[in-house]
């Protein structure tokens, strides 16, 4: 059996040695033990001995030359498998036994996937970066509100792009045995936070909903004949039925405060930031759009738009989404007339618009005609806002918007 | 021209002699043998008996020694054998060299001296040549503590600890003495302490480590290479002072941080690296810094190669940190 | 000064230093090298079974030490060792002990364990960090211990077990059991400060334990003249009040005797004892070590004519308790023994993974287990890489 003798590590990391003197030669018959060669390290000259009787088959170096530690050095046929004890048979047999035993593990995450780190790494704590996980977003894709672009809660919320928020793998649980559920789902990011806000609205706010209906014809073919004149954006009626709530909620400033129960009082503000419920790719989101009192329609309008926009590409800002005074929900722009829409705590009332329909209505002379009607729903705080007064409000709103030019004459 | 490591630190030393007639260096069996590494080879051939000297076995009596001399004004250069024997010079390492300016308000200081001694692991050393100190000093205000990666750095940070005026100790890899060979200017030049060094750029995950164990951190950088992972290495090169500036500013921009060292665990160099990059750096971390390191047991002998914190450990690492 | 030495002092108005050479410290020696008595030394008290006991010790310690060189050679070990040319001193000291009594090593006194029974197994198993190893392969080669032979796990840094020692001997004291810890350490160790912290302690204290000094001219590379000025080892005894022997560390004989005398006194008086044996170091340092760079090959011609196992062979001839064919037929058999026991040693499995984090507290602590499960996981992805446990937890 041919054999190659390696050089050991003669010293402490030792990695090579100058062959000083061949002690045999090619072909030579030698014993166990029997001093081979002479090496020297930095250290030390060293006698190496022969592991195994035989003759000398290979010389791999010449006098002087460097000899690697961990390279062959010699090599030597075995003329006989020297015969071992029982001992050491039963330890090999040992050895082999623990050797079969290992076990193969796959290499766990073949392949990985590296965020692509054009866009610059998130600024952000560990616990949105959690959030983001549980909502399936990559936050370095998420634009940031805060100094240098940090990440907060609410641009998380905000953002949406072709990330769902379905589960992660492994999160759902199985149940079985259980006729009723096909599976459980942990409530998780905006729909997490919405059903927080909600109890919170509902156990604290004393609610009550009132409806009505608005003739929305001329304000429908006013906006018709503004859109043939303007190209961008495109014109809806949200702005205007916005800018006239801004108008009455200036005359009726308790719809636009907030009641605090610790200390009990009212905040009241000049500002009328109104948010808008949008429903996007997340679930339920509030865009807000600020200060209104002081803003065109045709200004809301371009607002509005940027708004939906980021809102339905996922890019909003926890700026873009907080601070709102009053909140109107379009629910119509999907269905529905009336609803009993649920205040945005800690405000004080909220707007939900219905579908608008061409209906039949009496004119002047009762003669039936076609008329744009749209339902409308306010909730309200009963705890600072009664039936009257809501009442009133809302028919300031109506005036406003079934006769523009009320609108008009109002308008800073 | 090409040296190894042993040759580079050979050489500074022979400079530092042959640029300043008060350098003095001595420890035991550095003088005629030439030190058991043979880091003082030559000297006392070149520069006499009176500069280069053995001292009786005795670490406390070394360092004693080295603080009284640098306290007259000489340059001492003081080996100790292994870095695992540098305990009897506790005391006199950690209240007297660190503290000789301050509690005598810079009446006498002892700015002169540097302590070499070889450390770590991967040689077959067991328990008693085999440790990692460097933890045990950085907690000593008033202390220097400097290690080389390569022959290059050895003796250009070796070249600075010796002209630096505080006392630093140097701690030599000796795992890597022989194995790394590399090219190193003939001049007298020096490297900056208290300095890290950007060894390689990357943007995905920032690792660090010094001495030996960089190699473990580049073979590591190597396979993630491989998986499509793009790491930024950095040698840390002086631990106190540490550069905490380079290293933040790296992790702010990978937001990922892998910190290798041999040492144990537990109050191991790396907590302190750790515990500063996220008080700096918090908002910007993509995942949890983690630490490769040696176990919280003695430095084996058998189970060497399974305690060692190597290019497969730190390797996981990385894949855990850019997975998270 | 106390008052009272103030007062006990001899006055003098004559001026002079305490001459350094004032203590000549002479060498306690009784066997010539050619095996006859010397300085009419009586041998009679010798008995045949203890003489032959240290020989057949010595021996095994020769052929040990030779055996493992060539081992480290043909890289089946990373590191040894020898005791040549130091046998008498380690192994006739232990002889003169009760084999209860504790002996506190350095690293160079395999002899002495070697003499209370330690088998060629046993070295084997420590030598080859093999799962059989009494220490568990943590420690570097020749790092024995044996509680059952009362032998103290050897460690590296050196000197730290001299005040132990006199710790353990004092222990010893109270307990009342008429034992005595012997200490072995060389002179470079005597250096250290925790030597001359042990001396102090044991004199003051009345520590029964003997401090047995190898001076062997040599730490690794320094010779003894670059150690120390003065009359060695033994003047510092005098200094810290102990009962001081020099002796010839290559007379057997005359370590056996001296060391017997020692443990007497020490019970006796429960008191500290220092012997001072004069040898040499006739290997290197260790297999890392080359001494023709600091000492001359003339120079280790010379010491080899003071070969202690010569010296007591002959000796054991001349009293007709030992032949030449004998002595060829127990080498020979040794050489046999121990080359067979390192085959067996060099194939047992290494110690498991899980010894790793043994013993480093009574229990492992939480946070240890921990890195000890991350380490398992580790090792199961990678076997190939860690074929000493290869997965094997």
């Amino acid at each position: 059996m041919f054999k190659e003798f390696m050089l050991p590590d003669l010293g402490e990391g030792i990695v090579e040695c100058e062959l000083v003197e061949w002690l045999v030669k090619e072909g030579d018959l030698v014993v166990e033990d029997q001093p081979i060669a002479d090496v020297m390290t930095d250290k030390a000259l060293v006698q190496i001995p022969a592991v195994h009787p035989g003759s000398i088959s290979k010389l791999y170096y010449k006098v002087g030359e460097l000899a690697r530690v961990g390279a062959p050095l010699f090599a030597i046929e075995i003329e006989q498998a020297v015969v071992a004890d029982s001992v050491a048979n039963a330890v090999e047999a040992i050895a082999t036994e623990v050797a079969e035993k290992v076990v193969e593990t796959p290499e766990a995450g073949a392949l990985i996937e590296v965020s692509d780190t054009q866009s610059g790494k998130a600024v952000a704590s560990p616990a949105v970066r959690r959030m983001a996980r549980e909502l399936g977003v990559n936050i370095a894709e998420v634009p940031g509100s805060g100094e240098k672009g940090r990440v907060y809660k609410e641009d998380l919320f905000a953002f949406s792009g072709n990330s769902s928020v379905s589960a992660l793998p492994g999160q759902v649980a199985r149940v079985t045995g259980q006729g009723e559920s096909s599976h459980k789902e942990p409530l998780r990011g905006v729909q997490a936070a919405m059903a927080k806000q909600m109890s919170l609205s509902v156990t604290t706010i004393a609610h009550f909903t009132m409806s009505d209906q608005i003739d929305l014809t001329e304000l429908t073919a006013m906006k018709r004949a503004l859109a043939a004149e303007i190209e961008q954006p495109k014109l809806t009626l949200m702005p205007f039925m916005i800018k006239a709530l801004s108008v009455a909620l200036a005359e009726f400033p308790i719809l636009n405060s907030h009641l605090h129960e610790e200390p009990q009082e009212i905040e009241f503000f000049h500002h009328h930031h109104i948010g808008v419920a949008v429903d996007t790719p997340q679930g339920l989101l509030v865009p807000v759009l600020r200060h209104v009192e002081d803003s065109s329609v045709l200004s809301l309008a371009h607002q509005l738009s940027e708004l939906l926009a980021d809102a339905r590409a996922g890019k909003l800002s926890r700026a873009q989404l907080s601070g709102s005074t009053f909140t109107v929900s379009n629910v119509g722009a999907i269905g529905g007339t009336t609803a009993t829409p649920i205040i945005n705590y800690p405000e004080s009332a909220i707007l939900a618009v219905g579908r608008i329909q061409r209906l039949p209505r009496f004119d002047a002379n009762d003669k039936v005609v076609a008329r744009q009607i749209a339902d409308i729903s306010w909730s309200a705080d009963h705890r600072i806002i009664d039936g009257a007064t809501m009442a009133k409000f809302s028919n300031r709103f109506i005036q406003l918007l079934q006769q523009p030019s009320n609108l008009l004459i109002n308008l800073r | 021209m090409q040296m190894n490591l042993l040759q580079a630190v050979n050489n500074a030393l022979d400079l530092a002699m042959a640029s300043q007639s008060k350098m003095i260096c001595f420890g035991e069996d550095v003088g005629h043998f030439g030190g058991v590494f043979r880091a003082t080879s030559g000297l006392q051939e070149k520069y006499g008996r009176e500069r280069c000297f053995n001292t009786p076995l005795c670490e406390q009596g070394i360092i004693g020694f080295a603080n009284g001399l640098a306290a007259q004004g000489s340059v001492a250069v003081a080996e100790i054998q292994f870095g695992d024997y540098i305990f009897p010079a506790f005391d006199q390492i950690v209240n007297e060299s660190a503290k000789f300016r301050y509690r005598s308000g810079n009446e006498f200081n002892v700015g002169g001296l540097t302590i070499r001694t070889p450390y770590g692991g991967g040689i077959a050393g067991g328990l008693y040549h085999s440790q990692s100190p460097e933890a045990y000093f950085t907690h000593t205000p008033g202390l220097k503590v400097v290690v080389p990666r390569n022959p290059y750095q050895a003796k250009g940070l070796l070249l600075a600890a010796i002209r630096d005026p505080n006392p630093v100790l140097f701690l030599e890899p000796k795992r890597i003495y022989r194995a790394s060979v590399g090219e190193v200017p003939e001049g007298d030049y020096e490297l900056p302490l208290g300095k890290a060094e950007l060894v390689r750029e990357g943007s995905d995950v920032t690792l660090l480590a010094w001495g030996a164990q960089m190699e473990a951190i580049e073979k590591a950088a190597e396979l993630a290479q491989a998986e499509g992972i793009s790491c930024e290495i950095i040698d840390l090169r002086s631990l106190q002072p540490w550069d905490a500036d380079t290293v933040c500013d790296s992790v702010i921009k990978t937001g990922r941080l892998v910190v290798n060292h041999e040492a144990p665990r537990t109050s191991g160099f790396g907590a302190e690296i750790v515990a500063t990059v996220q008080e700096r750096c918090f908002l910007h971390l993509e995942s949890p810094i983690t630490r490769v390191t040696g176990l919280d047991t003695p430095f084996p002998l058998v189970h060497e190669a399974e305690y060692m914190p190597d290019h497969l450990k730190t390797f996981e690492a990385i894949k855990q940190a850019v997975r998270f | 000064m106390t008052e009272a030495g103030y007062t006990t002092a001899a006055r003098t108005s004559e001026f002079a230093f305490v001459a350094q050479e004032s203590l000549a410290i002479p060498m306690f020696s009784v066997l010539a090298q050619d095996g006859t008595a010397c300085c009419g030394a009586d041998l009679s008290v010798v008995e045949q079974t203890v003489a032959l006991r240290i020989y057949q010790a010595m021996l095994f310690t020769r052929v040990l030490d030779e055996r493992m060189v060539a081992a480290q050679r043909q890289g089946r070990i990373s590191f040894y060792l020898t005791s040549t040319g130091e046998e008498a001193a380690s192994v006739a000291s232990a002889a003169a002990l009760s084999d209860q009594d504790m002996l506190m090593a350095q690293y160079r006194e395999q002899g002495a364990l070697a003499l209370r029974g330690f088998s060629s197994e046993q070295f084997m198993n420590q030598l080859f960090s093999n799962e059989l190893d009494l220490g568990k392969g943590r420690q570097m080669p020749v790092h024995y211990g044996c509680k059952a032979l009362h032998y103290m796990t050897v460690s590296s840094p050196l000197a730290t077990q001299i005040p132990q020692a006199v710790g353990y001997a004092y222990g010893q004291k109270l307990a009342a059991g008429e034992h005595v810890t012997l200490c072995y350490f060389g002179e470079g160790a005597a250096s250290e400060g925790d030597f001359h912290a042990a001396l102090n302690f044991a004199a003051v204290l009345r520590a029964p334990v003997i401090f047995f000094c190898r001076n062997n001219g040599y730490a690794i590379s320094t010779p003894a003249e670059e150690q120390y000025a003065g009359d060695g080892i033994a003047a510092r005894g005098v200094g810290y009040g102990l009962q001081t022997i020099r002796v010839d560390g290559n007379d057997a004989l005359a370590v056996y005797l001296a060391t017997q005398k020692a443990r007497a006194y020490a019970i006796e008086h429960c008191a500290p004892v220092l012997i001072e044996a004069m040898s040499y170091r006739l290997g290197a340092h260790s297999t890392s070590d080359d001494p023709s760079g600091y000492r001359s090959k003339d120079e280790e011609q010379k010491w080899r004519e003071y070969d202690p196992l010569v010296r007591l062979r002959a000796w054991l001839y001349r009293q007709q308790w030992w032949s030449e064919a004998e002595d060829k037929a127990l080498d020979e058999s040794l050489r046999a023994e121990m080359l067979a026991a390192m085959k067996v040693a060099e194939k047992i499995p290494k110690p498991k993974l899980r010894e790793l984090v043994t013993d480093v507290y009574d229990t492992p602590s939480v946070e240890l287990r921990r890195q000890q499960e991350d380490l398992e996981q580790h090792l199961k992805r990678y076997p190939e890489h860690y074929p000493r446990t290869a997965g094997r937890a």
